[in-house]
């Protein structure tokens, strides 16, 4: 069996020591490198090539961020999943903005560190269960106290259908095999998806599909 | 050339001695000193005069009682003429005697009044006025002489007295009494030459007086004016220190805050869920080692070291992030405002609004964290004391300045009444970038905070006194 290679990013040794442990103890998975900061970690991901990088956002010298859009400048293959401690929305769309395929809280149980792993691997998205159901509690309280109506009702069955697979990760070549249809229809459905939700990006579209619980 | 030390010591004493010396003090002295020495110059003027008028009566008074002496001794002499003559023609030795009698008695009045008068006589006269007496003696013994004479001795040699020995002494006494008036008169007129200078010392004491009290009033009137205006630039200079110091404290106060919550976040946060992860490590290894039906009670301390790590992490970040939260530094503005607006909502159920263009992110660190704290202030004020249900946060930016606002639709309140709720703290904030802050309310019209922050250069000028 193929194993998931890794590159471990963070500035504490001890947090890696630890993740470390807990991958190496999984059979699919091996840690090819680890890096202590953001530059670094560029160049380890430029030299080994992992599957997936465990990126810490808060390092010093060049953050997990800025960092991530460089590994997936040079290599847009590699699944990026976010380490973080904090929960608010900021950093959790900053990171999807930038390329990252997880978000995941550093508090987050292993289940969620191993599924998350297995979905960027995938090129899959998955943001920490804790984050999601914070974002979806914000997003229900925010539409109660401004009696929005829920601009969700005015999507097609088609477009909420690629809604979902978009958010899941897949690219718009990918969401178009899928459906049977061309990548040209489908960029026009995510046109519309965004001017009707009034979202800005891909970033913008995996939020809001975690708030609506389209997707974890 | 070597100088002694102990030569400057005293200089330096006196001179450490007047610096400790309040200038209160200094003006107090300068000024007193000044009007004891105007009451002490008008008394001794007025003294003066005083004296000077007594003197010139004085004078005049014994110059005029003289005059009077010596025209008295004058006209006796004339009249001791007379008497001897009708004594000499006297037929009778009777009236002979009682001429005699009126001549002792005049002889008497002459010693008394040239006894009066040489008491009353300068030094200068002295001379003339012994002479006088000798010459009166002289007279009077020649005419002693003639009493002694019988009728045939008066009849026969009278005449010879009378033009060769009487007439040419009375002729010497009055030339005499007549000097001793010219001397008389000449003291006048010396004393009169002495008035004069004593006037003119007085006109010049007087001058002095005024000059000496103008410059002495002059440079207290420098003093005073020297120490107002440096206790203006002083009063100025503290109040420049005082809001350097206010703006100092605002930014160590946010410096530490950042300082802490980034150790919170970063170094405790970290070790906490390494040491979460490290226990469920454990929890994992304790499995396989021991089997699962032994591990039961290693595994649930290992959970519940999980869970208290997870609490603790929980409560540190929470801490950080009241301290200052970690997307004004990472990201800016915006997010930190937007987070700050989801956290008030859940905890009040406020519906909050955040309009903010993207420029918004990128400003000035100061100028961020001044919006974030009036936020954080104004949301609070809001959500606690008036009642609000929805508030709209704005922040707009132009080239020149940013516009920041927050307006409830609550109680609003008094501006006359009330102060607090931290309205002085958010003053502070924006006076000390040369923004403006305007609070719009009134009780049951909602409330308005507006802000508005110039930018860069202007910020700069506004504050003379840059911190650090």
């Amino acid at each position: 069996m193929r194993q998931i290679r890794i590159l471990l990013a963070d500035d504490h040794t001890f947090v890696r020591d630890g993740l470390r442990a807990l991958l190496e103890r999984q059979p699919d998975m091996t840690v090819v490198a680890e890096a202590s900061d953001g530059r670094e970690c560029v160049q380890l991901a430029l030299e080994h090539l992992p599957d997936v990088v465990m990126m810490d956002v808060a390092m010093p010298g060049m953050n997990g961020i800025e960092a991530s859009r460089r590994v997936l400048a040079a290599n847009p293959g590699i699944g990026v999943v976010m380490l973080s401690m904090h929960q608010d929305e900021s950093y959790v769309l900053r990171s999807l903005k930038a390329g990252a395929k997880g978000y995941l809280l550093k508090d987050s149980p292993r289940e969620d560190v191993l599924e998350a792993i297995h979905a960027a691997n995938a090129g899959r998205s998955f943001v920490s269960r804790k984050i999601s159901r914070m974002l979806q509690e914000d997003y229900v309280q925010q539409l109660d106290s401004k009696g929005l109506e829920d601009s969700y009702e005015l999507l097609t069955g088609r477009e909420r259908e690629i809604l979902q697979l978009l958010a899941e990760g897949n690219a718009n070549k990918e969401v178009a095999a899928l459906l049977n249809i061309s990548p040209t229809t489908v960029e026009t459905h995510r046109g519309h998806i965004l001017q009707k939700l009034s979202l800005h990006g891909t970033a913008d579209l995996i939020l809001y599909a975690v708030r609506k619980r389209i997707i974890s | 050339m070597r100088v002694f030390p102990s030569r400057l010591f005293p200089v330096r004493l006196f001179r450490a001695r007047l610096s400790h010396v309040r200038p209160s003090w200094i003006l107090l002295g300068g000024f007193g000193g000044l009007i004891v020495f105007i009451l002490a110059a008008a008394l001794g003027t007025v003294f003066m005069l005083d004296r000077v008028s007594d003197e010139d009566r004085r004078l005049r008074r014994t110059f005029i009682e003289r005059l009077g002496e010596l025209e008295q001794i004058r006209s006796e002499i004339y009249l001791s003429g007379t008497y001897v003559r009708d004594f000499l023609l006297s037929p009778d030795a009777g009236g002979a005697q009682e001429q005699r009698t009126r001549l002792s008695g005049i002889e008497q009045e002459t010693h008394t009044q040239l006894d009066r008068y040489s008491r009353l006589s300068e030094p200068e006269e002295a001379a003339a006025v012994e002479s006088l007496r000798g010459e009166i003696d002289a007279y009077w013994q020649v005419m002693q002489s003639t009493f002694d004479w019988n009728q045939d001795e008066r009849d026969e040699r009278r005449y010879t007295f009378f033009y060769e020995q009487l007439v040419p002494r009375r002729t010497t006494m009055l030339q005499i009494a007549d000097q001793i008036g010219s001397i008389n008169q000449r003291g006048l007129a010396r004393a009169e030459e002495r008035f004069g200078t004593t006037e003119r010392n007085l006109r010049w004491s007087l001058i002095a007086t005024f000059t000496v009290t103008l410059l002495g009033g002059a440079l207290l009137a420098f003093m005073t004016v020297t120490l107002t205006l440096r206790l203006g630039r002083e009063v100025e200079r503290r109040g420049h220190d005082l809001q350097d110091l206010s703006a100092r404290l605002v930014r160590a106060q946010e410096e530490e805050r950042r300082m802490l919550a980034r150790e919170l976040h970063d170094e405790v946060g970290q070790a906490l869920s390494a040491i979460m992860m490290e226990a469920d490590n454990a929890e994992v290894h304790l499995i396989s080692a021991a089997g699962a039906q032994n591990s039961e009670e290693g595994r649930d301390r290992l959970r519940s070291i999980n869970t208290m790590a997870a609490k603790t992490l929980n409560a540190v970040r929470d801490l950080a992030l009241l301290l200052r939260p970690s997307m004004l530094d990472d990201f800016g503005l915006v997010p930190a405002l937007n987070w700050q607006a989801r956290e008030t909502a859940k905890r009040t159920g406020l519906s909050i609004r955040v309009t903010a263009g993207d420029d918004c992110d990128e400003l000035p660190d100061d100028h961020k964290t001044c919006i974030y704290r009036l936020a954080q202030e104004a949301l609070n004020n809001s959500a606690r004391h008036a009642d609000a249900r929805e508030l709209q946060v704005t922040v707009k930016r132009t080239p020149e300045s940013v516009y920041f606002s927050v307006q409830d639709d609550g109680a609003g309140f008094d501006k006359r009444t009330v102060r607090g709720l931290g309205l002085l703290g958010m003053e502070e904030r924006v006076r000390r970038l040369g923004g403006k802050l305007k609070i719009e309310t009134s009780p049951g019209r909602g409330t308005a905070i507006v802000a508005e922050l110039p930018l860069m250069e202007e910020a700069h000028a506004a504050n003379p006194y840059p911190a650090g």
